[in-house]
């Protein structure tokens, strides 16, 4: 926090590349949260900036509550949420073209983990099933996953409640392992 | 559009307790063969959700956030000094039509009143003294002020 209260401070204080540093810092978890919310790279890139710019422009209002990456968190998550909104797309369910997504259909009878896994192919499938997912799922997962946020920071990103976020990410693993399982009955 | 924001379901304990077992193994770096099939299954989801995303930000963009903003506060400086130089404008313009307008006005008394030997001119004993005595109450009012740095 006090590395947090530095850097929000040097940047208030318009310090030569203390706002570039904030950035660095941060657009990690930005993207992260953008590019899985809305899942097309130029939206998201210019959603990132839209974010960055919106921390600019308010950092005077931070109080130091929550940690800076969760307060940056928070922002690129209503960013992207608003986008979503505006361009009318479901993000707590996933697409009805998604919803059939057939991974088994792209996985043959001799279908082994070990070797599989190897297969970049089997990998992007996997990839692409994980895309299939709302929007919702699909960022909340890359956040407790790749981010490796709390559940409790997660909540405070996107404004849900602490048993939502389980919830959600409960029922993304499952429905991923479910359509892994059927392919790989035979390592039981 | 669908706005659900509540999820109701009760995760079951087991399976939730399952995935995240598989989780921190797999961030503990174990064998990708042990543990049960369900554990493999769920450690597999934990190294694929724990890869990069395809896509990323373009290396430069914190430099370019910062060339962003650097001209935004640039803007914005040029466009506080512009409305500051037309508000100094519009004051000196406004202070020379009030002087114009008084001395139209009240031209002919001021000149009398700055006749000598008029009692009620400004050089008169009882004007110096209200002048002494407005300018001591602003040396006042100035050491009183409690932010005063003197």
């Amino acid at each position: 926090m006090s590395e947090d209260r530095d850097l929000v401070e040097a940047v208030l204080k318009r310090r030569p590349g203390a706002f570039e540093r904030l950035v660095r810092e941060h657009q990690g978890l930005c993207w992260d949260i953008t590019y899985r919310m809305v899942r097309h790279p130029e939206d998201a890139r210019e959603l990132s900036q839209e974010v960055f710019l919106k921390v600019y422009r308010y950092l005077d209002r931070y109080r130091y509550e929550a940690s800076l990456k969760t307060w940056i968190g928070r922002i690129a998550y209503s960013v992207a949420l608003r986008h979503l909104e505006r361009k009318r797309l479901s993000y707590v369910h996933a697409d009805d073209d998604d919803e059939g997504y057939d991974l088994i259909g792209n996985i043959g009878d001799d279908f082994d983990l070990e070797a599989a896994f190897a297969d970049q192919q089997t990998r992007q499938t996997l990839h692409a099933a994980i895309d299939a997912l709302a929007p919702m799922q699909r960022t909340v997962l890359g956040l407790y996953h790749f981010d490796e946020l709390s559940i409790s920071e997660i909540a405070v990103i996107t404004g849900l409640a602490e048993g939502t976020i389980k919830s959600h990410l409960y029922r993304a693993r499952l429905r991923l392992r479910d359509i892994l399982e059927p392919s790989l009955g035979a390592l039981r | 559009m669908i706005i659900d924001k509540r999820c109701d379901d009760d995760p079951n304990e087991g399976e939730w307790q399952a995935q995240e077992r598989a989780l921190r193994q797999e961030r503990l770096g174990a064998a990708s063969d042990e543990g049960t099939p369900r554990e493999r299954h769920y450690r597999l989801l934990a190294r694929v959700l724990a890869e990069q995303p395809a896509e990323n930000l373009p290396p430069d963009f914190a430099a370019s956030m910062a060339r962003q903003v650097a001209a935004l506060d640039a803007a914005e400086e040029a466009r506080e000094r512009q409305f500051e130089r037309r508000l100094i404008v519009a004051m000196w313009s406004m202070l020379a039509l009030a002087v114009i307008g008084v001395a139209i006005v009240y031209g002919n008394e001021i000149v009398t009143a700055l006749r000598p030997g008029q009692t009620s001119s400004p050089a008169s004993p009882q004007w110096l003294c209200v002048l002494l005595g407005c300018i001591g109450v602003s040396w006042l009012a100035q050491r009183l002020r409690p932010n005063n740095s003197r």
